[in-house]
């Protein structure tokens, strides 16, 4: 019934916007209902015939060829609901004529059913657009999906892109229709329209604030931000204006001399800074080695720290060695050999390498230290390699670190 | 420890910073910049194995290290005394010269 009344609704308005006053759109839309409904060899419709030709001439005399043709394609499609709605419901052609009146509980009842109806109506639409539709009742998927593409397409080519959108798209569009729909039905005294209204309108309502509120905040809120900006560049206008006039050249080119000179100064101060922490990093390293040593470098005191934070060593003190045959002695007397500096993994030969901790071995010392810190894996995997070669009695002399 | 090994003689081997000493006291008296490089890769890996090297140049870096060592051993001796392991490494350097003379002679005498 909505579908019915939304049509007959927008051809009466449709008709009246197209230079037919209300009253002879609605005459115009009974008359054809009827015409469609008569054979047309009848003498009524033969009658109807020359009546509508006549009141068609007059119209054409009236708004013109143009607006004639559009009249009677609204008319075509508004007649063909109509057959269809009056034989499916036994209604009178004319929604606006009133209704019989079936007393207060027929009326209730009416609008119950009304209202029940358009809520199922609304499920059933929505279901069958939904994906839900599409896996288990693929047929009413593609029938709705047709269908409001079919009807998208129609409504283009009667009214137009602009109008068709607006129809679509427009929220309050859905309220007016609603809103006319409820409003026919009341004063015609058809409750099963007031029920289907009661249903609609709201929900119609609330579909436009869920969609006009959010766009009138991003609006307001676009709107905001175009105000804020263009202040912005009237600010930076007037900031502009009350700067003083550019420096000169010779100006420029002695800030440019300051600026360098006083970025010169700023490196020159971090080359220090950086000298005296690598000074103090040193001395730190130094200090976590053995105190007091003489002739050792950074890289042996870094391995003898090492040395003294593994486990195995834990409690022993190291002190630089007394003889030229070793790098450290402990506080039990055992001496101990270094082999092993950042240096070796640079300048790499491994025979040499190897031939050297082999010659370290067999000197009398109590360990020989094989630290591999900073070597490459391959290097490290390699020496691994020949120590784990050596006799049971040899790797016992041997400390490993960075291994 | 550094270790410098002289075919027909026993492994010589000192700690590094002597080592380094003797290296730098030799390194002016090389010409060749792989002799050179020899030395500094010596040093890097704690040792210097004579018996790796070909002839010509095992020659030349025994005859600089001899040399050096020789020098450096007169002025362990006659120089103020500060470290008791001074000595003790003339006394060691002394070896290496030895040894180093010893493969140089072995050398000149194969050479016809």
């Amino acid at each position: 019934m909505l579908a019915y009344r939304q049509a007959y609704s927008a051809a009466m308005q449709s008709l009246a916007h197209n230079g037919l006053t209300m009253a002879e759109a609605r005459a115009q839309y009974s008359q054809a209902c009827e015409n469609a409904a008569h054979n047309m060899w009848s003498q009524v419709a033969i009658d109807n015939a020359r009546a509508t030709y006549a009141a068609k001439s007059e119209q054409i005399a009236r708004n013109g060829w143009t607006r004639q043709w559009v009249n009677e394609q609204i008319l075509k499609r508004a007649t063909a609901e109509c057959d269809y709605y009056r034989a499916a419901a036994g209604l009178p052609a004319d929604p606006l004529e009133k209704q019989p009146d079936k007393g207060f509980w027929g009326n209730a009842w009416d609008t119950v059913t009304g209202f029940a109806g358009a809520v199922k109506d609304f499920a059933v639409g929505i279901y069958d657009m939904s994906l839900y539709s599409l896996i288990f009742t693929p047929d009413r998927f593609v029938d709705k999906w047709d269908s409001m593409v079919s009807g998208f397409t129609a409504g283009v080519q009667e009214n137009g892109w602009w109008a068709q959108l607006n129809m679509t798209l427009n929220p309050m569009y859905y309220v007016y229709e609603a809103g006319g729909a409820a409003y026919d039905a009341f004063q015609t005294g058809d409750w099963h329209g007031v029920g289907e209204g009661i249903f609609q309108v709201p929900l119609a309502l609330a579909g436009a604030a869920l969609i006009v509120v959010p766009t009138a905040g991003l609006i307001v809120n676009a709107g905001k931000a175009v105000v804020a900006r263009l202040a912005s560049v009237t600010e930076t206008a007037a900031l502009m204006e009350s700067m003083p006039a550019l420096i000169t050249e010779a100006a420029a080119r002695a800030n440019a001399a300051q600026l360098t000179e006083y970025f010169g100064g700023v490196n020159a101060a971090r080359t220090q800074i950086a000298a005296a922490e690598a000074s103090v990093a040193a001395a730190e390293a130094s200090q976590t080695g053995i105190l007091g040593a003489s002739r050792l470098t950074a890289v042996e005191q870094a391995t003898a720290a090492r040395l003294q934070a593994m486990p195995e060593f834990a409690g022993r003190t190291l002190r630089e060695s007394p003889h030229v045959g070793a790098e450290y002695i402990d506080d039990l007397g055992r001496t101990y050999d270094a082999v092993g500096a950042p240096a070796a993994s640079a300048f790499w030969n491994e025979q040499e390498f190897l031939g050297a901790i082999e010659r370290h071995i067999l000197k009398s010392n109590d360990f020989t230290v094989v630290d591999l810190t900073g070597f490459t894996p391959g290097q490290i995997a390699v020496v691994a390699r020949y120590v784990d070669s050596l006799s049971r009695e040899a790797q016992a002399t041997i400390v490993r670190i960075g291994f | 420890m550094a270790v410098v090994s002289v075919p027909g003689s026993e492994p010589w081997v000192v700690a590094r910073w002597a080592f380094r000493l003797l290296a730098d006291s030799a390194s002016p008296l090389l010409t060749d910049a792989a002799d050179k490089y020899i030395l500094e890769q010596a040093v890097a890996l704690d040792g210097l194995l004579f018996d790796l090297l070909d002839a010509e140049q095992a020659q030349r870096l025994a005859s600089a290290l001899e040399s050096a060592a020789t020098d450096l051993r007169l002025r362990l001796i006659t120089g103020p005394q500060t470290d008791p392991r001074d000595a003790e490494f003339a006394d060691v350097l002394a070896v290496l010269v030895t040894s180093l003379h010893d493969m140089t002679e072995r050398h000149l005498e194969i050479e016809p």
